[in-house]
Protein backbone atom coordinates (compact mmCIF):
# COMPACT_ATOMS: atom_id res chain seq x y z
CA UNK A 1 0.00 0.00 0.00
CA UNK A 2 1.70 3.12 -1.19
CA UNK A 3 1.94 5.76 1.53
CA UNK A 4 4.14 9.02 2.42
CA UNK A 5 4.59 10.42 5.99
CA UNK A 6 5.51 13.97 6.01
CA UNK A 7 6.84 15.79 9.10
CA UNK A 8 7.33 19.21 9.63
CA UNK A 9 7.50 21.55 13.22
CA UNK A 10 5.36 24.11 12.27
CA UNK A 11 2.77 21.44 11.32
CA UNK A 12 0.38 23.24 13.85
CA UNK A 13 0.53 26.51 12.07
CA UNK A 14 0.73 24.75 8.52
CA UNK A 15 -1.63 22.06 8.83
CA UNK A 16 -0.87 18.51 6.55
CA UNK A 17 0.08 19.95 3.27
CA UNK A 18 1.21 17.87 0.13
CA UNK A 19 2.41 18.63 -3.71
CA UNK A 20 -0.30 17.82 -6.50
CA UNK A 21 -0.84 17.77 -9.92
CA UNK A 22 -4.10 18.71 -11.31
CA UNK A 23 -5.18 17.83 -14.94
CA UNK A 24 -8.16 18.05 -16.77
CA UNK A 25 -10.75 15.31 -17.03
CA UNK A 26 -9.61 12.13 -19.29
CA UNK A 27 -12.05 13.10 -22.15
CA UNK A 28 -10.94 16.56 -22.00
CA UNK A 29 -7.15 15.40 -22.26
CA UNK A 30 -8.19 13.10 -24.96
CA UNK A 31 -9.50 15.41 -26.96
CA UNK A 32 -6.41 17.46 -26.53
CA UNK A 33 -4.56 14.32 -27.85
CA UNK A 34 -6.18 13.83 -30.36
CA UNK A 35 -5.94 17.46 -31.95
CA UNK A 36 -2.09 17.53 -30.87
CA UNK A 37 -2.76 20.24 -28.15
CA UNK A 38 -0.33 19.90 -25.42
CA UNK A 39 -2.60 18.47 -22.18
CA UNK A 40 -1.60 21.25 -19.39
CA UNK A 41 -1.11 20.09 -15.86
CA UNK A 42 -0.24 22.24 -12.77
CA UNK A 43 1.51 21.35 -10.18
CA UNK A 44 -0.28 22.95 -6.54
CA UNK A 45 -0.10 22.70 -2.92
CA UNK A 46 -2.49 21.17 -1.37
CA UNK A 47 -3.88 21.22 2.48
CA UNK A 48 -6.10 18.38 3.47
CA UNK A 49 -9.16 19.03 5.43
CA UNK A 50 -10.91 17.17 7.04
CA UNK A 51 -13.63 19.66 7.57
CA UNK A 52 -14.52 19.60 3.42
CA UNK A 53 -16.51 16.64 2.38
CA UNK A 54 -15.19 18.35 -1.51
CA UNK A 55 -12.01 18.83 -2.31
CA UNK A 56 -12.03 22.77 -3.72
CA UNK A 57 -9.48 24.36 -6.33
CA UNK A 58 -8.45 28.47 -6.31
CA UNK A 59 -9.34 30.07 -9.42
CA UNK A 60 -6.48 30.27 -10.90
CA UNK A 61 -5.84 26.38 -11.14
CA UNK A 62 -8.97 27.21 -13.01
CA UNK A 63 -7.62 29.48 -15.22
CA UNK A 64 -4.30 27.88 -16.45
CA UNK A 65 -6.27 24.52 -17.32
CA UNK A 66 -8.59 26.51 -19.35
CA UNK A 67 -11.22 24.16 -17.00
CA UNK A 68 -15.25 24.40 -18.10
CA UNK A 69 -17.62 23.29 -15.83
CA UNK A 70 -20.01 20.47 -16.46
CA UNK A 71 -21.85 20.55 -13.07
CA UNK A 72 -23.35 22.59 -9.95
CA UNK A 73 -24.40 22.11 -6.39
CA UNK A 74 -25.01 23.52 -3.56
CA UNK A 75 -22.33 24.78 -1.15
CA UNK A 76 -22.64 24.88 1.95
CA UNK A 77 -20.16 26.75 4.32
CA UNK A 78 -19.70 28.80 7.63
CA UNK A 79 -20.56 31.91 5.80
CA UNK A 80 -24.08 30.41 4.03
CA UNK A 81 -24.70 28.80 0.98
CA UNK A 82 -25.27 29.28 -2.78
CA UNK A 83 -25.31 27.24 -6.02
CA UNK A 84 -21.78 26.63 -7.61
CA UNK A 85 -20.29 25.25 -11.23
CA UNK A 86 -18.43 22.24 -10.13
CA UNK A 87 -15.16 21.75 -12.56
CA UNK A 88 -14.13 17.96 -13.14
CA UNK A 89 -10.69 17.46 -12.78
CA UNK A 90 -8.02 15.00 -12.39
CA UNK A 91 -5.71 15.06 -9.27
CA UNK A 92 -2.49 12.97 -8.89
CA UNK A 93 -1.38 12.54 -4.87
CA UNK A 94 2.10 11.69 -4.37
CA UNK A 95 1.04 8.53 -3.24
CA UNK A 96 -1.12 7.84 -6.44
CA UNK A 97 0.79 8.98 -9.03
CA UNK A 98 1.15 8.14 -12.30
CA UNK A 99 -2.87 7.25 -11.65
CA UNK A 100 -5.25 10.60 -11.64
CA UNK A 101 -7.99 10.45 -9.36
CA UNK A 102 -11.34 12.15 -10.81
CA UNK A 103 -13.37 14.21 -8.55
CA UNK A 104 -15.61 17.12 -9.00
CA UNK A 105 -14.68 20.64 -7.20
CA UNK A 106 -15.89 23.77 -6.56
CA UNK A 107 -13.51 26.81 -7.47
CA UNK A 108 -12.71 29.55 -4.81
CA UNK A 109 -10.76 32.74 -3.92
CA UNK A 110 -7.65 30.94 -2.50
CA UNK A 111 -5.16 33.68 -3.46
CA UNK A 112 -4.42 34.65 -0.01
CA UNK A 113 -3.87 31.35 1.45
CA UNK A 114 -0.46 29.46 1.13
CA UNK A 115 -2.17 26.99 -1.16
CA UNK A 116 -4.01 26.19 -3.72
CA UNK A 117 -5.93 22.95 -3.37
CA UNK A 118 -7.99 21.67 -0.40
CA UNK A 119 -8.44 17.91 -0.34
CA UNK A 120 -11.55 17.01 0.71
CA UNK A 121 -13.79 13.87 2.19
CA UNK A 122 -14.15 12.59 -1.39
CA UNK A 123 -10.14 12.31 -1.81
CA UNK A 124 -10.11 10.92 1.93
CA UNK A 125 -12.53 8.03 1.78
CA UNK A 126 -10.20 6.03 -0.88
CA UNK A 127 -7.22 7.10 1.46
CA UNK A 128 -6.09 6.69 5.46
CA UNK A 129 -4.76 9.59 7.15
CA UNK A 130 -2.83 9.81 10.27
CA UNK A 131 -2.17 12.96 12.38
CA UNK A 132 0.25 12.89 14.61
CA UNK A 133 0.18 15.92 16.35
CA UNK A 134 2.47 14.53 19.40
CA UNK A 135 5.17 13.96 16.70
CA UNK A 136 4.19 16.58 14.14
CA UNK A 137 3.70 14.21 11.60
CA UNK A 138 0.98 13.01 9.76
CA UNK A 139 0.76 9.85 7.03
CA UNK A 140 -1.57 8.95 4.21
CA UNK A 141 -1.96 5.63 2.82
CA UNK A 142 -3.73 5.17 -0.11
CA UNK B 1 -23.27 29.06 -17.10
CA UNK B 2 -25.26 26.48 -17.33
CA UNK B 3 -28.78 28.05 -15.74
CA UNK B 4 -30.76 26.88 -18.87
CA UNK B 5 -29.41 23.17 -18.73
CA UNK B 6 -29.91 23.30 -14.88
CA UNK B 7 -33.35 24.39 -14.95
CA UNK B 8 -34.03 22.22 -17.64
CA UNK B 9 -32.79 19.31 -15.89
CA UNK B 10 -34.80 19.86 -12.97
CA UNK B 11 -38.23 20.09 -15.16
CA UNK B 12 -37.15 16.12 -16.21
CA UNK B 13 -35.42 14.72 -13.48
CA UNK B 14 -38.28 12.51 -12.13
CA UNK B 15 -39.00 11.90 -16.00
CA UNK B 16 -35.50 10.41 -16.16
CA UNK B 17 -35.88 8.32 -12.84
CA UNK B 18 -38.42 6.41 -14.26
CA UNK B 19 -36.94 5.84 -17.47
CA UNK B 20 -33.55 4.79 -16.48
CA UNK B 21 -34.86 3.02 -12.76
CA UNK B 22 -30.91 1.46 -12.78
CA UNK B 23 -29.70 5.02 -12.72
CA UNK B 24 -26.82 7.02 -14.81
CA UNK B 25 -25.60 10.07 -16.00
CA UNK B 26 -27.51 12.61 -18.50
CA UNK B 27 -25.88 15.05 -20.79
CA UNK B 28 -27.88 17.97 -21.42
CA UNK B 29 -26.91 21.27 -23.67
CA UNK B 30 -29.44 24.09 -23.70
CA UNK B 31 -33.21 21.95 -23.77
CA UNK B 32 -31.38 18.77 -25.74
CA UNK B 33 -30.69 15.57 -23.78
CA UNK B 34 -27.91 13.97 -25.52
CA UNK B 35 -28.13 10.84 -23.98
CA UNK B 36 -27.48 8.74 -20.42
CA UNK B 37 -24.66 6.20 -19.44
CA UNK B 38 -24.04 4.23 -16.75
CA UNK B 39 -20.85 6.28 -15.22
CA UNK B 40 -19.93 10.25 -15.98
CA UNK B 41 -16.72 9.58 -17.34
CA UNK B 42 -18.27 7.95 -20.41
CA UNK B 43 -21.08 10.67 -19.99
CA UNK B 44 -18.28 13.20 -20.45
CA UNK B 45 -16.69 11.70 -23.10
CA UNK B 46 -19.98 11.49 -24.98
CA UNK B 47 -20.62 15.25 -24.50
CA UNK B 48 -17.16 16.62 -25.44
CA UNK B 49 -17.46 14.44 -28.77
CA UNK B 50 -20.71 15.97 -29.60
CA UNK B 51 -20.54 19.76 -28.74
CA UNK B 52 -17.13 19.84 -28.02
CA UNK B 53 -15.08 21.33 -25.14
CA UNK B 54 -17.60 23.60 -23.92
CA UNK B 55 -20.04 23.69 -20.92
CA UNK B 56 -22.84 21.10 -21.28
CA UNK B 57 -24.59 19.85 -17.72
CA UNK B 58 -23.91 15.91 -16.69
CA UNK B 59 -25.85 15.09 -13.72
CA UNK B 60 -26.20 11.95 -12.19
CA UNK B 61 -30.37 11.13 -12.05
CA UNK B 62 -29.85 9.96 -8.87
CA UNK B 63 -28.26 12.48 -7.36
CA UNK B 64 -30.02 13.42 -4.16
CA UNK B 65 -31.49 17.38 -5.31
CA UNK B 66 -31.07 18.31 -1.75
CA UNK B 67 -27.56 17.26 -0.93
CA UNK B 68 -24.79 20.24 -0.50
CA UNK B 69 -21.34 20.48 -0.16
CA UNK B 70 -19.90 21.23 3.22
CA UNK B 71 -17.55 23.61 4.27
CA UNK B 72 -16.62 23.93 7.93
CA UNK B 73 -13.95 27.26 7.13
CA UNK B 74 -15.34 30.40 5.69
CA UNK B 75 -14.51 29.90 1.69
CA UNK B 76 -15.13 33.13 -0.94
CA UNK B 77 -16.56 30.79 -3.93
CA UNK B 78 -16.18 32.29 -6.93
CA UNK B 79 -18.46 30.85 -9.52
CA UNK B 80 -21.93 30.87 -8.33
CA UNK B 81 -25.00 30.02 -10.28
CA UNK B 82 -27.40 32.70 -11.05
CA UNK B 83 -31.16 31.75 -11.58
CA UNK B 84 -33.03 34.39 -12.61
Amino acid sequence: MPFLTSRNSNLRTTGPIIEVAIVPPQPVAELLKKENKPIPSMKAIALIDTGASSTCISQIIVDNLKLIPFDAQMVLTAGGESEQLLYDIGIVLPITQPNVLSVQSPCADLSKQPFQVLIGRDILSRCTLFYNGLDNSFTLHH
Amino acid sequence: MLEKELKYYNEVRDELRAKYPEGGFVVIKDETILGVWLNRTDALKSGIETYGNVPFLVKDINDNPSAKINFTRNINFTNAISHI
